[in-house]
């Protein structure tokens, strides 16, 4: 196999493959067990099945710590995908707790919490000022929260549609914004919440709760998160990002299942493509300031033709 | 008379000094680090880091007693392409705001006339590895300007992925050679 079939199928299998077959396996487990026991779905069946598939997306694409605490910090994410939507279960076992009174101080909490723990290094610094990181975790939180509202109101397909069109719109400009590798893990997080909207859509049983929607969120406000403040994705870009979640919150006009997830996607949609057109603007102006290569003789490639 | 000898010793103490353990403050204007990496397979795509410091202690007596001490900013880098630039300093590769340097602490140095082998810790992305650095010794002399300089040409090759720099790996082949030159004004 040469060295370009290599880099699709090492691809394809990272952002797609790996994930996929993990999601597919444990539906199938969980919805198969519940079905010998005359039962409905597990709650947090969905939220499991996400977390797990998102953890071995993002791993898969950017890697696994080997230490710990990972020395890059950047690791801790695969780690977060996994315990933030465990945290996050516990509250959806207590019914009797005044749900929002306990989302909004958690989501806030980890939200902070998470961002200390990925980004220690440069916190509080030119590349992440205080002011910058705490507008990020407002709008994250806004959008946290309306996601948890949509999941409670209405089946999951709509909130996992929102958050695969913005994942969509934010790897598009992560990779633009020169951050191939964060890209692909927000097309890891595209792809999984787009087949599982299909499956829930299919299989209505299967709710998201506050631990799916912690599931969904903690691998996505990271890596957009990373690619702004780490990599180079314009700060006013990054802002819609993490806000275009919200756009689930329109599916609560709806009255079923299939336009409300329309609606919810399209949303989401707009507010993530505004996004792209801030970074395609920002990229556009950068290669104009910037100093030109030494000239090429005869016919020039450029880096992004690779 | 026994002042005088005294003196006379400490005197020739303090000459002879400096000539066994001598100590350069790395010139980065003298100073180069390439590194070359596969693309794909078809080529070798080389660049360079712009900002290189430290400094290097030679003991002419006994090698074992030299050392070496590197620190690269690695936010210099430069391959002739603004985009390929900016990718690389970002999280996909080196990181740049994250981890800002890159290092190369001698452990142990061993000469064969002008040739060293300096045995030492790398430390790229916040992961040390313990490697060899080849080294020749170049010319040693005083400048116009009377400063003693001397300088060394030597090669290192590593595994980017032992480093945690693992971004992309069929487009960027994993061993990076790296070549350096460095040249010392005596403190």
């Amino acid at each position: 196999m040469d060295a370009v079939t290599e880099l699709k199928v090492q691809t394809v299998l990272a952002l797609a493959g790996a994930p996929l077959l993990t999601l597919g396996a444990v539906l199938a487990v969980g919805l198969w067990g519940a079905r010998r026991a005359s039962q409905p779905a597990r709650p947090g069946l969905l939220a499991a099945a996400l977390a797990l598939s998102l953890a071995v997306a993002w791993g898969g694409l950017v890697g696994y710590p080997t230490a710990f605490p990972p020395v890059d910090r950047k690791l801790w994410v695969p780690a977060l995908a996994l315990a933030v939507p465990a945290l996050f279960a516990l509250v959806d076992r207590s019914s009797k707790a005044d749900r929002l009174a306990v989302i909004a101080p958690l989501a806030a909490l980890t939200l902070l919490g998470s961002a200390t723990l990925v980004f220690a290094p440069i916190l509080g610094g030119e590349y992440a000022p205080a002011d910058r990181v705490g507008f990020g975790a407002a709008l994250a939180l806004a959008a946290w929260l309306s996601l948890d509202r949509a999941s409670r109101a209405l089946p999951a397909p709509p909130a996992l549609a929102a958050v695969c069109f913005s994942a969509l719109g934010a790897a598009l400009a992560a990779a633009m914004a020169g951050t191939a590798i964060m890209g692909q893990a927000l097309g890891g997080v595209a792809c999984v919440s787009g087949v599982a909207s299909i499956i829930a859509w299919r299989v209505p049983r299967l709710t998201l709760g506050a631990a799916g929607v912690a599931a969904l969120l903690t691998p996505y406000l990271a890596t957009v998160a990373i690619a702004t403040l780490y990599g180079e994705l314009p700060v006013t870009a990054a802002a819609l990002f993490l806000i275009a979640p919200i756009g689930a919150a329109t599916a609560l006009f709806a009255r079923s299942v299939v336009p409300a997830t329309l609606l919810a996607a399209l949303t989401a949609a707009v507010i993530a493509a505004g996004g792209v057109a801030l970074t395609r603007q920002a990229e556009t102006a950068k290669a104009a300031q910037a100093a030109p290569a030494e000239p090429a003789i005869g016919n020039p490639t450029s880096y992004d033709q690779l | 008379m026994k002042f005088a000898s005294l003196g006379l010793a400490l005197a020739l103490t303090g000459l002879a000094a400096p000539a066994l353990a001598q100590t350069f403050a790395i010139d980065n204007s003298h100073a180069s680090v390439l590194f070359f990496a596969k693309h794909f397979g078809f080529s070798t795509a080389a660049g360079r880091f712009n900002t290189v410091g430290g400094e290097f202690t030679i003991d002419e007596k006994d090698a074992s007693k030299s050392s070496v001490k590197l620190e690269i900013k690695v936010d210099s880098l430069e391959t002739n392409d603004a985009k390929r630039n900016e990718h690389l300093r970002g999280p996909d590769f080196f990181d740049v705001k994250q981890f800002p340097s890159a290092t190369f602490q001698s452990t142990a140095v061993k000469a064969s006339g002008d040739n060293y082998d300096v045995t030492g810790d790398l430390t790229i992305k916040g992961v040390k590895k313990s490697v060899t650095l080849k080294l020749k010794r170049n010319a040693t002399g005083e400048d116009p300007w009377k400063n003693l300089r001397t300088g060394f040409d030597g090669e290192l090759v590593i595994n980017r992925n032992d480093f945690g720099v693992n971004g992309l790996p069929p487009v960027v082949g994993p061993e990076i050679k790296l070549w350096l030159s460095i040249e010392g004004i005596k403190k």
